[in-house]
């Protein structure tokens, strides 16, 4: 097979693959979300509410735009071309500092949206949220040595194949320093993105609503794709570096093996999805200067740590 | 780096409609000016034109939410001067009421400020209870706000049939959720992260500024007009007012934390006012058709949720008021407002507006 058409399987496999667990997971969270809050959720399109998400995004389409003489709108093609181009990164066959450079971009592009705002307020909250992506890049890094340390490789379809789906085939029984090292990883990455609960700019709930609020229609619509898809990913990607997403391969999807390996992804982003959705349904935000503290003060120590901790049980 | 920012008149973090400017330094607030005005209704001016008996219903619209007590401070005003005998049965009926308000008010609060430090979820908790109390006051008089039930001489109509043992029922149901509240909101670490330490009042300053109400007793100042017009009724039902003692005065958690407290006392007391509510008139035969009150003078305050309500009510044997004018507890805070903001962080800004429970439909009366 030419390179070109197995380019083409995997784009399609992936695409299979990840659109419909995202809408899955984001017809589950609020459905989910509406149970714990005490309130119905979506019920009025068919299937229980289902089809809401799809009703929602053609409603924000025909919504009249807001603030259109404000709006760079190259900044936010490129943005939804960069959401698009996580899709086939959960195949894996890239060095694991791709898909980092790839959030790196998306993030960059959140900040200069934010600067184009012709705002002292979005001036100050974009220089926020590159700092605070800025201190959250630190951590990743010094785990992602780490890992390259233990696995002697930066390939993540090679790191995923070194550790079995159960957790006595994972890294961290070898050496534990790496379990809390995913852990780090997961947490560095979401106050890297902006994505719940450490939204500081990005919540809707936040001073003046933060970006979100300024944008209508599917300007808004693409800021919120943003933070579904890049936390969806963002769980695959750590469930593949450190929680056993299964010695398979991406192109066996095909085979029985294929079924079981997105099973196995599945299964353990669906939970982390939940887990994390619980934690910022259930409690409040902190500031980005918070976060910034959080990461400088626990987070990049504990990831010295585990460079340390994994050095020393090579 | 200094920069001007302005938020308002309409903005989903304001108490109401009002307009804010700041001078910032980087993230800190220099100095602020508040404007106000946007929601001037002319209230009092209302009230001298129209007759007695029709003024309880604009009366209600002080603040649709706490109706209760603006209607409440206008009938005691009247009956002062008109000197109508309210039974004990319509004295514990508009009692109970206070405190149900009160609780409506402070869930309303909770679910604000639980919104604003970004915890969606606690909010619906709040409001979920809230919504019992409204259906209680639907219950009693028709209508969820401005309930104009409260007149002068006594009740506008009887208490419908079956609201106490509705309201001992919803009382229970508040009493077991205080613990969740505490659990949900109170005792996590990032609201206490995100509320202590900033907006900070003095004991002094709230002096000063003549701040009454939780914002007043949290920073250590006892003020608590339940000591005053009702104070034998109050006394009577074990009423002990709360004032924490801060040395270095009240933060925006510790008004909080209080008003929390306030809503578990207020369930205590309405158990005990349900105990006296007993048989009698609703209301004073000869206030049944008021077309003149003898001339005289009143002033009145009591203690709403939000602090000091007071009314200064003249009439001069006519069949309308000569002067009404009413202090409400929002007003003082507002003059104390651009020091309050004073070297706070512009990100917390929601969180420190909020805190103060303030109502613009107060203050814009």
């Amino acid at each position: 097979m030419s390179p070109s058409s197995q380019f083409v399987k995997m784009l399609i496999l992936s695409i299979v693959f990840f659109v419909p667990l995202f809408y899955l997971v984001s017809f589950l969270k609020s459905k989910v979300s509406a149970d714990l809050q005490a309130r119905v959720g979506p019920n009025r399109t068919r299937l229980a509410g289902f089809f809401q998400s799809i009703y929602d995004f053609i409603k924000l389409n025909e919504k009249e735009i807001s603030l259109v003489s404000k709006i760079n709108q190259i900044l936010f093609l490129v943005m939804f071309a960069l959401i698009f181009s996580v899709i086939p990164l959960v195949q894996f066959k890239f060095n694991v500092l791709f898909p980092v450079l790839i959030l790196f971009l998306i993030s960059f592009v959140s900040f200069l949206i934010g600067l184009k705002q012709k705002d002292a307020y979005l001036h100050q909250f974009a220089l926020g949220y590159a700092l605070q992506s800025a201190i959250g890049l630190l951590p990743i890094l010094i785990v992602l040595l780490s890992v390259m340390l233990t696995s002697g490789t930066l390939s993540v379809d090679e790191i995923v194949k070194t550790q079995g789906i159960f957790f006595w085939d994972w890294h961290f029984l070898s050496n534990v320093f790496l379990f809390f090292g995913g852990v780090i990883f997961f947490v560095s990455g979401l106050v890297f993105l902006h994505l719940p609960p450490f939204n500081g700019l990005f919540s809707y709930d936040y001073f003046r609503q933060g970006l979100e609020g300024r944008f209508s229609g599917y300007y808004y619509s693409i800021l919120k794709l943003r933070t579904e898809a890049l936390q969806l990913f963002w769980i695959i990607f750590c469930v593949s570096l450190f929680w056993g997403a299964g010695n398979y391969s991406f192109d066996q999807a095909t085979t029985q093996i294929g079924v079981l390996y997105f099973l196995t992804i599945s299964i353990k982003s669906i939970l982390i999805f939940f887990i994390l959705n619980w934690f910022e349904k259930m409690t409040p935000k902190l500031k980005t200067i918070q976060i910034s503290s959080f990461v400088l003060k626990v987070l990049l120590p504990m990831s010295f740590v585990t460079l340390i901790g994994v050095t020393l049980c090579l | 780096m200094s920069h001007f920012f302005e938020v308002g008149p309409f903005d989903p973090v304001l108490p109401g409609p009002m307009k804010i400017r700041m001078n910032l330094k980087g993230d800190v607030i220099d100095s602020a000016e508040v404007n106000l005005g946007f929601l001037f209704k002319g209230l009092e001016k209302e009230a001298e034109k129209r007759k007695w008996k029709t003024v309880t219903p604009i009366i209600s619209r002080l603040d649709p939410e706490e109706s209760v007590y603006s209607e409440l401070l206008f009938s005691l005003c009247v009956e002062q001067i008109a000197e109508f005998n309210v039974s004990d049965r319509a004295t514990y009926v508009r009692l109970i009421l206070c405190e149900l308000n009160r609780i409506s008010s402070h869930l309303k609060f909770l679910a604000i400020i639980s919104r604003f430090s970004g915890c969606a979820t606690s909010s619906y908790y709040f409001l979920r209870e809230r919504e019992f109390m409204l259906d209680l006051f639907e219950l009693i008089s028709g209508a969820r706000f401005c309930y104009n039930y409260i007149v002068p001489g006594g009740l506008r109509y009887d208490v419908t049939e079956g609201f106490l043992e509705r309201l001992s029922e919803g009382l229970e149901k508040v009493a077991t959720k205080l613990p969740e509240y505490h659990n949900v909101l109170l005792n996590n670490i990032i609201f206490k992260k995100r509320l202590s330490q900033i907006g900070r009042i003095s004991k002094e300053q709230a002096i000063y500024f003549g701040i009454s109400g939780v914002n007043a007793r949290a920073s250590g100042v006892f003020t608590d007009e339940r000591y005053g017009f009702y104070k034998n009724e109050y006394e009577k039902a074990g009423f002990e007012s709360l004032v924490r003692n801060e040395s270095e005065g009240a933060d925006a958690y510790s008004r909080t934390y209080l008003r929390l407290k306030e809503i578990e006392q207020s369930v205590k007391l309405i158990n005990q006012f349900v105990k006296f509510v007993g048989q009698g008139d609703f209301r004073d035969a000869k206030s049944t058709n008021i077309e003149i009150i003898p001339a005289g003078e009143s002033f009145i305050k009591i203690e709403s949720s939000r602090g000091t309500l007071s009314c200064h009510l003249v009439s001069n044997g006519n069949k309308k008021a000569q002067r009404v004018k009413i202090q409400t507890p929002s007003n003082p805070v507002m003059n104390y407002l651009p020091i309050y903001l004073k070297e706070n962080e512009v990100e917390d800004l929601p969180l420190l507006l909020s805190s103060l429970d303030l109502s613009i439909n107060e203050v814009d009366k």
